[in-house]
């Protein structure tokens, strides 16, 4: 679960420089903990399509078969 | 006849004999998976909704019209169309995606944190939003690495695939996405509690 120790101020706008070139700064082991600890947060960003529009597929499913 | 034991090539080839039972099957197993997949790259749920559908419309499409290779596998398949259908709407867009507020339904406001106080909740529900800001401000190259091994479930090989690059490119760029995510969040005082 991630955390904050206090109530965010952020200014996303001011973080630049993520490209490939950048040096990486944390060990290989220190990114797989890093990246089991974010799974379940992660995780909690799935979504679900609405029922309509599961429908709406099925129904052109059966329409075009026809 | 019970279609929730049957593998996806099973699905398909059931569908394609006129079950049509077959693919709400599919659609049911895969959906969290390219749904999301699609959301966290157009961060619009009635966009993504509508490219969801277009997805499994060309996939209906595509399998009558019997040009699905059945070597492939069926999920990283649909994947790639979705994906290739997000990267056509920008296209047409001419402009890149974009950060909005326009979030609507957030799945954790019906998942019931009720045991919660209201400060616990608020902070909880900001930084789900704060994660899925860190995640659309990554390069574009190393989100959709990242949305495609972690929602999509795919193998480095089949990213590498789909994105027409190796594999170690592949595997480079989700090393990046983790690593700028955690960068981040570091400097932006959110942290990883395990447990």
């Amino acid at each position: 679960m991630i955390e904050t120790s206090t109530t965010p101020n952020l200014n996303f706008n001011s973080i630049s420089n993520l490209e490939e070139s950048e040096m990486t700064e944390f060990s290989e082991a220190d990114i797989d903990k890093f990246y089991d600890a974010l799974k379940p947060s992660l995780n909690k960003l799935i979504k679900q399509p609405t029922d309509k529009a599961i429908k709406n597929i099925l129904n052109f499913s059966r329409s075009s078969s026809n | 006849m019970d279609f929730q034991n049957k593998t996806d090539q099973e699905l398909v080839h059931l569908y394609l004999k006129g079950k049509e039972a077959a693919l709400s099957q599919l659609i049911t197993k895969h959906k969290s998976r390219i749904y999301t997949s699609i959301y966290l790259l157009v961060k619009d749920e009635y966009l993504a909704e509508d490219i969801f559908q277009d997805t499994f419309i060309k996939v209906i499409k595509t399998l009558r019209a019997g040009k699905y290779n059945e070597e492939g596998k069926f999920l990283p398949w649909v994947l790639r169309i979705g994906h290739n259908l997000v990267i056509d709407h920008f296209r047409r867009e001419k402009r890149n995606p974009t950060i909005t507020n326009s979030d609507g339904f957030d799945i954790f406001d019906v998942l019931g944190i009720h045991d919660d106080s209201m400060e616990e909740k608020m902070i909880k529900e900001q930084t789900h939003k704060d994660l899925k800001y860190l995640i659309h401000l990554l390069p574009s190259e190393q989100k959709e690495v990242l949305i495609m091994r972690h929602y999509g479930e795919l193998s480095f090989k089949e990213i590498a695939d789909l994105t027409d690059v190796s594999i170690n490119t592949a595997l480079g760029r989700m090393r990046y996405a983790l690593n700028n995510l955690r960068k981040m969040m570091v400097s932006k005082e959110l942290t990883l509690k395990i447990g």
